[in-house]
This record gives C-alpha cells, structure tokens and sequence, in this order.
C-alpha cells in the first residue's frame, strides 16, 4: 500500500473514524437504507413509465390531419391569398385617426368616414 | 415482516435482487413504449401536407405600423394586453411601460424595483401587471386606465412573491388571481394572489426552467415548461401534475408556445431547431431548421432566399438581412452551417390560423415559417440588434417584435 510520507493534518483521527464507522453495526443498516431507496426509486420509474404505456395515443397521421384542419378553417389574414384581404376600416390597428391628421396620404385611411376638424 | 426476518447480510442480497428485477422491468418498458410509438408515428406533418399548395412568394401581408421607442435599454420580455388594445414591455432600464400599438404613444410606466427584470405579464382584466427577474421575486403591481388615475396610488405594489431561490425566467396570469412563474431553481410554481402565497409548485425539471407557456385554448388547464435539462414538460395546473414529457434536445429548450387549438407544442432550443410535438399522439411530427431551409431553397432556386452576388469575403453576411427579397448581399459558403448551426431559438409565436409561426434567432432576427410545408415564408425586418422577442396579438391582427436595441415594433396586415 501506498502510504504517504507526512500524513495530512487530522489524517489520524479520519482514519479512526472511518474505521468505527466501518466497524460499526451502523454501516450495513445505513447501506440496507441506501439500497431501499434506490429500489423505491426505480419502482416509482417503473410505475410512471408504466402509466404512458398505457396512455391513449392517436396516430401521427391523425395529429397532422387536425392541424392541417385547424389552419386551414381559421380566418388569417397576414395571408391574403388564402383569406383576402381585409376590408378598408376593419383592422382596429390601421384606423389611427392620429396618424390620419398627422399624415393623410398614409395607407389605413377610413375611405368613406371623412372627418371634418374645427 | 418477512424482510425484517433476514440478516442484514441477506437483506442485502434481498434487496439487490429486486434491484435488478425492477431494472430489467425499465428496460423492458422502455423498449414496449418505443414499439408503441414507433407504431403510432406514421407520419409527419410535412408528408400530410402534401396536397396542401405551398404559399407564394410574397405570401404574407404584414406591414410596419409602429416602431415603439421610448426605453433605453434592452427589451427583455413584450405581452399583449388580453384585449389586444396594449403592449406591455419590460426594460432592463427598470421600467415596465405601457403602449398604444395603433397610435405609439405610452401610456403608463411602473418604475421596478429591480432593473434586472427577465419577464413580465399582464392580468386579463388589464389592471394588474408583474414583473419578475434575477431578484428571484416576482412583483405584482396595480395600474390605473390612465397616468392621471396613477397619481392617486400611493403605493402600486400589490404583492411581492418570495419563494424561489433562484431567479425567475418567465411569469404569467393564469386569471386575475393567480400567476405562474418558472424559475432556475428547477420549479415552476402557481401563486395565490388574493393570499400572496405559494399554491402548487411544479418539480420534475433536472435543470433550470427557461421558459413556459399557458394553453389558452377553451377549458385548458395545461401548462409547458421548457428547461435547460432538454426536457419539456406538460404539467397540470388543477392537480398541479406532471402530465408529459418530450426530450427535445441536449441543448437548452429556451421558448415553448402551445399550438393554437392547444393540442400541440413547439419547442425552440439552443441548437437551433424548432420542433413540433403533439399531446394526443405524444409524439414527434415536424422539425424546422434554418440550415436545412436555406440549403433546400438554393436547391429549388427560390430568389427569395438565395444570395446571388458572391461576397468577397467569401463569408456569409449575416447582419445584413440576408433573406431580404431586395438584397443580396453574400455567397454561401461552408462557414454558413455553422454560423446558422449556433443561432438558437428564442421566441416563438403562432399567426391566428397558426399556419405561420414567427420565431427569433440569436443572430437572424424573426423568420417567418410556413407551418405545413417547414418553408421560411419572410421576415420581420428592422431592428439593428437580437431580436429577443415576438409575439402576436390576442386578436390576431397584429404581430410585435422586441430587440435589445431598445425599440419595438409592431406589424399588421395592410389593406390591399
């Protein structure tokens, strides 16, 4: 065995501990604890992994299918050549009358509701 | 007991034995649940699409309707107001500001109590907000309709939530009364308001919870966190429940948003991919990277994103909108994967038909996906630094995107 030759500071009295504790009747119950644990641990695994075996799946296909569904039967209309566009004064975000004043020529204009400013 | 009965020597042996039984038993299960999703993944969602027409070139009609300036430091996190009538923006300046997308104009600001804010969130009924960060407190604050009705609050701060131990990467209302937030310290807890205490946590994370999103479709009461263990989780807020699972990626999952109709998720994480998960059929079923779409487009020569010019660097420049219609400014060259390969994903949000997908790249800015068909359909362009955010309206109608160069700005459809 390799020993070194100046044992570190408290070396001794960390040998003795150790070898109480290896001696104690402690050891193998703690040991006993360590391994019930784990045991418990991979049950619990066992159970969850279990519990998505039995999970009710639909296929891929299927999942797809419903996407494709839903993007195809909701109104978007960031994509006109699929839903048109909107109709001049029904986006709320483009009836600024603000930017109206400030800038009449702007895109988003209210066509019909002119307005008249005393 | 029977096991009592044993030596210690022998109950030793006894336990390893089971041990190892119950290890055999994982494995076993494991190979049965890979047969049975094997079995249930027939498909992707690109192979379903087929017969679906691919969207032309200038598919998509956003315009540039506001350009928010007004912070003057980086943006960490935007929320509409559920009404879609206001944005609510968090600033490293240690502000929360509150803004009129239609006519630019601020509304409100609620100086913090930290500046090292990472997220924030707006109530549905518009008069709470919260902001939470590296304090690893997430503050509720109340505000008025207006700055004026401002000044009769003497104190805005309705409640401070203390409880994780590490900070909080992403917060948000559930209703009025209670909010979640996802934290570094692995938990994402669910939070009492009228109480001001802690309802349900969320443990199962192996790492720090990066991001999370709330199911807002009818009757839902999922939420998904993403964490840096590479994991995504779909948890149950009323049993406060570990529902699903996906492993996404060895790489940190950095954005989660559900699928509009609520049945699906998406997941960008730090290699740069996003994904495409489903709840009902728990499984895989779309992956979009950005290396792959510019390769395929250069195959199929669409001018749309394929640089014609050859650069004389040889190098692909990347800060100089490569995938602009109008320029193009650089060649591909090998260093491009890699450039792109290191880009990771850090928002992501879904147009109203959830046929497009708006997702931030550290380096790219906001690309625009087609959903069906895994094309990059356009991007939102203008900002001069990350772009760390996007997100669209409640009302569909409107998309706004926040950047570190402290602006932000709003799209919407434009009439003809």
């Amino acid at each position: 065995m390799f020993e070194p030759t100046t044992p570190l500071i408290n070396n001794d009295s960390f040998n003795q501990q150790q070898q109480n504790f290896q001696n104690s009747p402690n050891k193998s119950k703690i040991q006993n604890k360590l391994l019930n644990l784990k045991l418990k641990r991979i049950n619990e695994l066992n159970n969850r992994l279990k519990d998505t075996l039995t999970k009710d799946r639909i296929y891929a296909s299927n999942a797809s299918y419903s996407i494709i569904d839903y993007t195809q039967s909701t109104k978007d209309f960031t994509l006109p050549e699929i839903w048109g566009n909107l109709q001049p004064g029904e986006n709320p975000f483009r009836n600024n009358k603000f930017q109206q004043l400030k800038n009449p020529n702007s895109n988003g204009g209210n066509q019909d509701g002119c307005c008249t400013i005393m | 007991m029977q096991v009592m009965s044993y030596q210690q020597e022998d109950q030793q042996e006894y336990i390893t034995n089971r041990i190892n039984k119950a290890r055999l038993e994982t494995r076993q299960l494991y190979s049965q649940i890979d047969k049975v999703k094997a079995k249930i993944q027939d498909t992707t969602l690109l192979e379903s699409s087929k017969q679906i027409a691919p969207l032309s070139k200038n598919a998509v009609n956003l315009k540039l309707l506001q350009k928010l300036q007004g912070h003057n430091n980086k943006i960490a996190d935007i929320k509409w107001a559920h009404d879609s009538k206001s944005i609510l923006s968090a600033s490293q300046d240690g502000f929360l500001l509150i803004w009129d997308p239609v006519t630019g104009l601020k509304l409100n600001a609620v100086p913090l109590d930290s500046q090292w804010v990472l997220s924030c969130a707006y109530s549905p009924n518009g008069q709470l907000v919260a902001s939470a960060g590296l304090t690893n407190n997430c503050t509720i604050y109340r505000i008025g309709s207006s700055v004026r009705d401002d000044f009769q609050f003497q104190q805005r701060i309705v409640s401070i939530l203390k409880g994780h131990t590490c900070g909080i990467t992403a917060c948000d209302f559930v209703d009025n009364e209670e909010i979640l937030t996802a934290s570094g310290d692995m938990t994402c807890a669910s939070w009492d308001l009228n109480k001001g205490n802690k309802k349900d946590e969320y443990l199962d994370h192996l790492g720090d919870v990066l991001c999370m999103d709330i199911d807002r479709s009818k009757g839902s009461i999922n939420f998904v966190s993403g964490a840096s263990d590479g994991y995504a989780r779909i948890w149950d807020r009323r049993g406060a429940s570990l529902e699903q699972s996906f492993f996404v990626s060895n790489s940190d999952v950095t954005s989660v948003k559900f699928f509009k109709d609520g049945n699906s998720i998406v997941t960008g994480s730090d290699d740069g991919i996003i994904r495409l998960f489903d709840l009902r059929a728990d499984c895989e079923l779309a992956r979009y990277s950005l290396p792959r779409a510019i390769q395929e487009s250069n195959k199929a020569n669409q001018t749309f994103l394929t640089p014609n010019t050859p650069s004389p660097y040889g190098n692909y420049n990347l800060t100089q909108s490569p995938y602009s219609r109008h320029q193009s400014t650089a060649s591909i060259s090998n260093s491009l994967n890699s450039a792109i390969d290191s880009s990771g994903v850090t928002s992501l949000d879904f147009s109203s038909s959830g046929r497009l997908m708006y997702s931030c790249y550290t380096d790219h800015g906001c690309m625009i996906w087609d959903l069906l068909k895994a094309e990059i359909v356009g991007k939102l362009e203008g900002h001069s630094n990350r772009t760390s955010h996007v997100t669209a309206s409640p009302n569909g109608l409107a998309v706004a995107t926040a950047s570190w160069d402290t602006t932000m700005r709003v799209y919407t459809p434009s009439y003809v």
